[in-house]
């Protein structure tokens, strides 16, 4: 039986004077993939940083409306409070330089003061890297700072930093965007074995993508969202002519 | 045609010629200095302290007073410089970020003079007399451009990814900051730091009216202490020979002081990327 | 990934096969046992089954290709099991077809000769239908291109009952509306081969890539 895990009640955007989400409602799935999918600058990225509240680091970006998380309102809860329980990968890999590849598993911990004992970090950091499939790759250069990591290894590095806080959803920014196919096979073989932990929330321009690994497709166009539905209907049988012609390639 | 030939020869030579021209003074510098001060390098110049005429004397309090006090503006700089340089990076609109990004470039510009002629007033005369703390208060004053500046610069070319990821971590600005951003930065702010730090290490003016300068060792820094530009001052003006000697020796180990505490740095900045 | 949504699409047409081959062995069963139950049996649930069976694979191969965007062999098995599926349908068609021409037969009394003839047509079809789909799951052409030999035999034992029903109608030794059964009964298997060896076909040009289609290769 599929539960929602976050619900978007409302949500309008505005950059300023300029409205770019007009009236999002979405339903996430538990412990699935759920794709939000769209031409650039229909507003993707807008609508996943609204959910792990990214936007009030910069001023002049206004957001109207409700998020639940499972039924409690997120604008409701302390910032910091949101962020550990919805982590972010972005697009360029970005794991911390100063910090070696252990400290970086645990940068969230560091970062927000948590005292672990040896025994506590050191299970996170296996766990987590295994969980991503480095453990191997860098279980004897744990202490090496994470740069000589092609870019591939740099993004899982970063999805276990996420993963390390056990949060209840990951929201990835395009994250193979900047990586070769191989580097984004693995990812998103990665992701869809990571859904049994944790729900997947994962904008993407990528058509191909999206069909291969979601469960769930949000179709959004000049920010508003068109479609919503499983991606084997999505995909084969979509109600929306818009979605039909982004689909057929008609426009990027 | 054959004008302009030689109009761009002579143009070419002329900028040769102005090249050399500023690059001169260093060298003269440089070879003066060794020249005379090399002779006055002896043991006595860094073990003994300042003597009357005839007595055998030397640098040592001045040496340890230039330290201090440096030492110590340095101490009281950076944490308002660092701090100040943050905000400004961090909150570029603000009113009060504006106002002190634009104080820190006006402060760079008051004569060092005069700030120590308003330390006088404001340090030296309600504490009662002349203090080492005094100058280094002076001198901290004068740093302050420097590293508002280094470290503002530093953190504004942080990619805002880190910045990003530390938020979205659950950490809040505080944490992010200090765990993240200045660590970052730190290149940066330390190189700032130390170009300020041989500045001021050759600054005489300020000092004249607020550490005063001391004939004997002092470590008390509440009572006036000698410093090298002061030793230099003192005994390049006065009528003896024996202490010209010094001053030339004094000269050079300043330089020398700023040169090992600039090649450090570079060194140790290099480590800490590595 | 998809390595393993491949698998299931192979597993629904394997169990496809399965039923339909055995639907066709049931109704030729109940003819030579003269078994009603057994008939009916196919008519009423197996053949409802089938069609049901039919409309899930299309639609699982239909959800794969939007979703995965296969390419190269992937691409031409997806295509194949979809022109299979049909295939099989029909084959349960025919099976559906035989058992009520048996229903109509078992009235009578047993034809040695026809009978006999039938049980050896419908063996040897049955092995054909076996032999295609093993060549599938062994990607085997081989095996393949040996069931298409096969299908020159059918055609000669069809035609073998339908003469032989004809004089045994004209001598009075069985009744004209036998006699369309019976017919029936040879027509329906001979399409059953027929369906085998376009399986075979479709196993061919998946495992070369070369299309062997109404007798000979044809270069792709």
């Amino acid at each position: 039986m599929e539960s929602i895990i976050l619900t978007v009640e409302n949500l309008n955007v505005f950059y300023g004077e300029h409205q770019v989400l007009f009236n999002i409602n979405l339903k996430v799935h538990e412990k699935k993939i759920t794709a939000i999918m769209g031409p650039s600058g229909c507003g993707k990225s807008t609508l996943l940083r609204s959910i792990n509240r990214m936007h009030e680091l910069y001023k002049d970006v206004k957001v109207e409306g409700r998020i639940y998380l499972k039924s409690e309102d997120i604008f409701q809860m302390p910032p910091e409070e949101v962020r550990s329980k919805i982590g972010m990968v972005f697009q360029r890999p970005n794991p911390f330089p100063h910090m070696s590849i252990y400290d970086n598993v645990i940068a969230g911990y560091i970062l927000r003061g948590i005292k672990l004992k040896k025994e506590e970090r050191d299970e996170i950091v296996e766990k987590n890297l295994k969980s991503v499939g480095l453990w191997e790759e860098v279980k004897d250069k744990l202490f090496k700072k994470g740069t000589f990591l092609s870019g591939g290894q740099q993004q899982r590095l970063c999805i276990a930093r996420a993963l390390a806080m056990n949060p209840d959803i990951i929201l990835l920014d395009e994250p193979t965007s900047s990586l070769d196919p191989q580097a984004t096979a693995k990812i998103e073989e990665l992701l869809v074995d990571l859904k049994e932990r944790v729900t997947i929330l994962i904008v993407t321009h990528n058509i191909g993508q999206a069909s291969r690994i979601s469960d769930y497709v949000a179709f959004l166009y000049n920010g508003v969202l068109v479609e919503f539905g499983p991606s084997t209907k999505i995909f084969t049988t979509p109600e929306n002519k818009v979605t039909e012609e982004f689909l057929s390639g008609k426009f990027g | 045609m054959k004008t302009r030939k030689y109009m761009d020869k002579i143009f070419k030579a002329g900028i040769i010629t102005f090249s050399i021209l500023t690059i001169a003074p260093l060298f003269i510098i440089l070879i003066t200095l060794l020249k005379w001060g090399i002779n006055a390098l002896n043991l006595d110049l860094i073990t003994k302290i300042q003597r009357p005429v005839g007595e055998r004397g030397g640098a040592l309090n001045s040496i340890v007073g230039t330290l201090i006090i440096t030492t110590i503006a340095t101490i009281i700089a950076s944490p308002i410089s660092i701090l100040a340089g943050v905000y400004v990076a961090e909150f570029p609109d603000k009113l009060i970020s504006k106002i002190t990004a634009v104080s820190s470039r006006l402060i760079a510009g008051i004569p060092s003079i005069v700030i120590g002629i308003v330390v006088y007033l404001w340090c030296v005369k309600p504490m009662g007399g002349y203090s080492a703390l005094a100058g280094s208060i002076a001198l901290a004053i004068m740093m302050i451009p420097n590293v508002v500046t280094a470290t503002a610069e530093s953190i504004m070319m942080i990619p805002k990814d880190y910045r990003e990821a530390s938020r979205s971590l659950g950490a809040n600005f505080t944490r992010t900051t200090l765990k993240v951003i200045i660590p970052f930065a730190l290149p940066g702010i330390l190189t700032g730091l130390l170009s300020s730090f041989s500045r001021i290490a050759g600054e005489t003016a300020p000092l004249l009216f607020t550490s005063f300068g001391n004939p004997f060792l002092n470590l008390n820094i509440l009572k006036p202490m000698s410093a090298l530009p002061l030793l230099i001052y003192n005994y390049a003006t006065s009528p003896y020979r024996e202490w010209h000697q010094i001053a030339w020796g004094a000269s050079l180990i300043l330089i020398l002081i700023v040169f090992l505490v600039s090649i450090i740095s570079r060194l140790g900045v290099k480590k800490w990327k590595a | 990934m998809l390595e393993e949504k491949l698998k299931e699409l192979n597993t629904e047409i394997l169990d496809y096969h399965t039923h339909v081959s055995n639907m066709f062995k049931k109704a030729i069963e109940g003819l030579l046992t003269r078994n009603q139950e057994l008939l009916k049996k196919v008519i009423e649930e197996d053949e409802a089954y089938a069609n049901e069976k039919e409309n899930l694979i299309d639609e699982l191969c239909l959800d794969f290709i939007a979703l995965y965007a296969p390419k190269a062999k992937v691409l031409r098995t997806v295509t194949m099991i979809l022109k299979m599926n049909n295939d099989l349908e029909r084959v349960g068609d025919h099976a559906t077809n035989i058992a009520e021409s048996s229903m109509v037969l078992i009235q009578y009394p047993e034809v040695k000769e026809l009978y006999t003839l039938i049980s050896i047509m419908a063996s040897k079809t049955l092995e054909m239908l076996k032999e295609s789909i093993e060549a599938y799951m062994k990607e085997d052409a081989a095996l393949a291109t040996s069931v298409l030999t096969k299908d020159d035999e059918i055609d000669r034992l069809n035609q073998e009952i339908v003469k032989k029903s004809a004089s045994l109608c004209s001598t009075q030794l069985i009744t004209p509306e036998m006699l369309i059964e019976f017919t029936a009964i040879a027509s329906n298997i001979e399409r059953v081969a027929d369906h085998a060896t376009n399986l075979s076909e479709d196993v061919i040009y998946v495992v070369t890539g070369k299309t062997y289609k109404h007798g000979h290769y044809k270069d792709s």
